[in-house]
């Protein structure tokens, strides 16, 4: 709908929507947005929040129809991408990536497309639950054994890899434990295998002595070390700080981080109730937080498919995400992705402004429901090169430019095929260039990079 | 007349030679026949086209099974299944030598273009993957640095040039060389670049790091190119997040432009081995010799955080890291460059000695750092770290990595050290 008639009362609660519509996913189409808009802010936020309360058995069935091949290095990626576009829990799949990112696993070592396949379903499944529960589970994971060498961690001759990541990456952080703890955590975690079927705890293998570990003496295994670890308040603190950064804010204030940290703790390690806190703070509605975040390679692909309604994922999308900085079931290492201005190398950013290109070009005008420039032009009925610029900066960057950036755009549309300008909207093939063009140059702005 | 080697012997190196000369001049105490012939001494190659090449080994490259220890027994004794056997070891000495891979690092020894400097490391070594290169890239071992050592490099040259009032008196108008500083070629932009003042450009692949528009309206394009550039050179807005995009998608642009030119007019007949390694050496050989005056160049090579199945893993990546360099040499010195680049080899942490349980190694402290190619006086520095008098399992170190900086920044490149590493530290004599 144009926005044009909208009160700016309306107009600041439809962008407060829209914040928390991108925070808490990957964009969305105009008929996606419109019932939150009815509902109202504090409905939208409820309903988000409670993933497994909202129907996506029309998800399913669209996967069914699409057959995967989860043995394919590829299609993971698609059929992952596909969820994001056309899930009715966008926050569930958010979460997803974050714990992708957390218990960053690469698929490079691992060479098992179907692993990381349900590697991903396990973290799903625990997304918003209890943390302790998600992190035994990966601790069990036969991708995670593989990635971190758990399976040559063995009694006589113990293999540290993961014993260390699980304390520096996954839970407290660095700072908060010796060296002798990571020898010790490695003893517990002994005999931790991977079969084709799944986990497999090898008794033969692992270490039954007494260990000493963050203080405390004991006979203990991995569960005991999982258990030990989410009690930590620095976990608590770790995992506050990485989910405000992720959903939030960059440089979150530490009160911030605290208050986070001490849902952690009230909820009985619940991440559900976390996230719920997060997006209630007034730190999340604060005008500081509005467009604050630089958009993941997810996010910018994802959102963008799905504003311009594009309903197919094709193999060059993973692709080309790949060639901005985020392979899906590839993170660079354990550490995941950095985000923020990791995002924004120079080349990356050229990688970015070439994806929108592909967007809009005629490639994918044979589409069924896609939304070229011209065709959101004429549904809208916008007549000039003001009303055109002005629909297409809403739609893209909740306006967030500059004056000077709207005098210029309105001066490219408004010039003929050798740039002199016109009185009026150019006309057919010119038009349709201009649009185009109106809409790259919008999808390069710094601005569109933000969320 | 005052000699001019006596004048270098007495050099003062917190002033860059640069001034010093120009002082000299100033003073009239040299004339300028001296002057060229002091400065040709000192600056064989002209100090402007001298540029490092920083290759971060990625994973905690094992150095006792690089720079292998064959004629210590408790080599042996500590790793029974994945030392490397005497008989294949590339000798260096008669104490150690190369790993069988490095052929091209033992033929680059012979000539004199390697050096070896031995138990690099800093004290309270730290075993994290991300910590540790974090305090290579900052070389701030004591607090989390937000500036890179190459970044702060740059930030000061950038300083002194602009202040610099020679300029080339030849330049054509309209071909005046856009200077990029330093250039990464990877993906991410590695903390040892962060700078305050410089943007450096991060390109991996020349040919699609473009600014593309719609295939069927490629008459646009300049349009949208002008459109572009006057947005991003007009955007006014205070958030910081949006300078640093700001500054990123103009310098995307500009070093397109730039870079693109360049690689179409380099030829060569070298081959490179397949693979991202050698299609980034090949693409730092054009734009060496393409005289894009950059003074740095990072590069990072992944794989060797080797827990399980070193042997093979290693002896795959060495001989990469050989055939590539190798290749890079020869393309150099087809090119007339192969004196103007010095390449650093470095990796976050070496490995314990013990071998574990999966024919692997866990992460250590201590390793060596090679130098190799233009300025380099090859040999062994530094000493082999104790493979008995250990720190809890793993080498001590005996030279500090900043020395290694030091010594490039002041006798390669011609800095100062003590602006960029914040204090004086030793030069070894590796160049």
């Amino acid at each position: 709908m144009p926005n044009r008639n909208k009160s700016k009362n309306n107009y600041k609660s439809e962008l407060q929507i829209r914040h928390l519509l991108n925070r808490a996913g990957f964009g969305f189409t105009p008929e996606e947005l419109a019932p939150y808009l009815e509902m109202g802010y504090s409905s939208a936020l409820e309903q988000l929040t409670s993933p497994s309360s909202t129907d996506n058995s029309a998800l399913d069935t669209m996967l069914a129809e699409q057959s995967f091949d989860f043995t394919n290095p590829d299609d993971i990626k698609r059929w992952w991408l596909f969820r994001m576009m056309f899930t009715r829990r966008p926050l569930e799949e958010k979460m997803t990536l974050f714990w992708h990112g957390h218990f960053a696993t690469s698929d490079n070592k691992v060479r098992s497309p179907y692993a990381m396949y349900v590697q991903n379903c396990t973290m799903r499944k625990h997304a918003f639950g209890k943390f302790d529960d998600l992190l035994l589970a990966m601790s069990k994971d036969p991708a995670m054994i593989n990635w971190l060498d758990n399976q040559q961690n063995r009694k006589k001759k113990p293999n540290e890899n993961y014993a260390r990541e699980v304390m520096e990456l996954f839970t407290m952080g660095i700072g908060n434990y010796s060296e002798q703890d990571v020898k010790e955590g490695a003893r517990a975690f002994t005999g931790w295998q991977a079969k084709p079927d799944g986990f497999y705890f090898n008794s033969g293998q692992h270490d039954n002595g007494s260990k000493t570990f963050l203080g405390r003496t004991g006979n203990f295994n991995g569960e005991d070390i999982v258990s030990i670890l989410a009690n930590q308040k620095a976990t608590g603190q770790y995992l506050a700080r990485k989910l405000i950064r992720y959903f939030a804010l960059y440089n979150p204030s530490s009160s911030f981080v605290d208050e986070i940290a001490s849902v952690y703790k009230k909820s009985d390690h619940n991440i559900g109730a976390m996230v719920s806190a997060i997006f209630s703070s007034h730190n999340f509605s604060s005008s500081a937080c509005f467009h604050s975040l630089i958009k993941s390679p997810c996010e910018y692909v994802v959102g963008m498919l799905k504003t311009f309604q594009v309903s197919q994922v094709d193999a060059e999308v993973p692709r080309l995400m790949a060639s901005m900085g985020q392979n899906l079931f590839n993170p660079p290492s354990v550490k995941g992705w950095d985000g923020g201005e990791n995002w924004i190398a120079s080349d990356v950013m050229m990688a970015r402004f070439n994806f929108a290109t592909r967007m809009i070009s005629q490639k994918f005008d044979y589409l069924e429901k896609y939304s070229s420039p011209a065709k959101i032009a004429a549904e809208q009925g916008l007549t000039s090169a003001a009303e055109t610029v002005d629909y297409f900066l809403s739609l893209l960057i909740e306006n967030d430019a500059p004056p000077s950036v709207r005098e210029r755009l309105i001066k490219y549309v408004s010039s003929d095929m050798s740039g002199k300008p016109m009185a009026k909207l150019p006309e057919d093939k010119v038009l349709d260039a201009r649009l185009r063009g109106l809409v790259h140059l919008i999808m390069t702005l710094p601005t569109y990079q933000l969320t | 007349m005052t000699n001019p080697s006596s004048i270098n012997s007495s050099l003062n190196r917190s002033i860059s030679r640069r001034d010093f000369l120009a002082g000299l001049a100033a003073l009239g105490i040299l004339g300028q026949q001296q002057l060229e012939a002091f400065a040709a001494q000192v600056d064989p190659v002209s100090g402007s086209e001298r540029s490092i090449l920083v290759i971060q080994l990625n994973g905690g490259n094992d150095g006792i099974n690089t720079i292998i220890p064959y004629g210590n027994g408790a080599y042996y004794d500590a790793r029974p299944k994945i030392a490397i056997k005497q008989a294949d070891v590339l000798h260096i000495d008669d104490k150690v030598g190369f790993h069988p891979s490095l052929t091209a690092f033992q033929e680059f020894y012979k000539q004199g273009k390697l050096a070896v400097i031995q138990g690099v490391g800093y004290p309270e070594p730290n075993r994290s993957h991300f910590r540790s290169i974090e305090i290579w890239q900052t070389a701030q071992p004591d607090i989390i640095g937000d500036t890179g050592w190459l970044g702060r490099y740059l930030d000061h040259l950038s300083i002194s040039q602009s202040s610099n009032r020679v300029v080339k008196a030849s330049i054509e108008p309209g071909k005046e060389k856009i200077a990029m500083l330093a250039v990464n070629v990877d993906p991410l932009l590695p903390k040892s670049l962060l700078a305050r003042k410089v943007a450096v450009p991060s390109v991996s692949d020349v040919q699609a790091f473009r600014f593309k528009v719609d295939p069927l309206y490629q008459a646009d394009r300049a349009l949208q190119l002008e459109a572009f550039n006057d947005i991003y050179n007009n955007f006014e807005d205070s958030r910081s997040v949006v300078k640093k995009l700001r500054t990123s998608g103009i310098e995307a642009n500009r070093a397109s432009e730039r870079l693109l030119d360049l690689v179409k007019g380099h030829k060569t007949t070298v081959k490179y081995p397949d693979g991202k390694l050698g299609s980034s050496l090949k693409f730092i050989a054009q734009m060496v010799s393409g005289g894009i005056g950059a003074k740095v160049y990072t590069l990072g090579y992944d794989g060797f955080d080797t827990h399980a199945g070193e042997l093979r893993t290693q002896t795959n990546l060495l001989a990469g890291l050989g055939k590539s360099l190798n290749a890079f040499q020869e393309d150099l010195k087809q090119h007339g460059c192969d004196d103007k680049v010095m390449v650093l080899i470095f990796s976050e942490f070496g490995r314990r000695v013990a071998e574990n349980g999966g024919g692997g190694t866990d992460h250590g402290t201590a390793g060596p750092s090679l130098v190799l190619g233009g300025g380099v006086k090859g040999g062994l520095y530094g000493q082999y770290p104790s493979l008995t008098e250990l720190d809890h399992g793993d080498l001590k170190f005996n030279v500090d990595f900043r020395t290694v900086y030091a010594t490039i920044l002041d006798r390669w490149l011609g800095a100062d050290s003590r602006e960029v590493l914040g204090k004086n530290f030793e030069n070894l004599d590796f160049c």
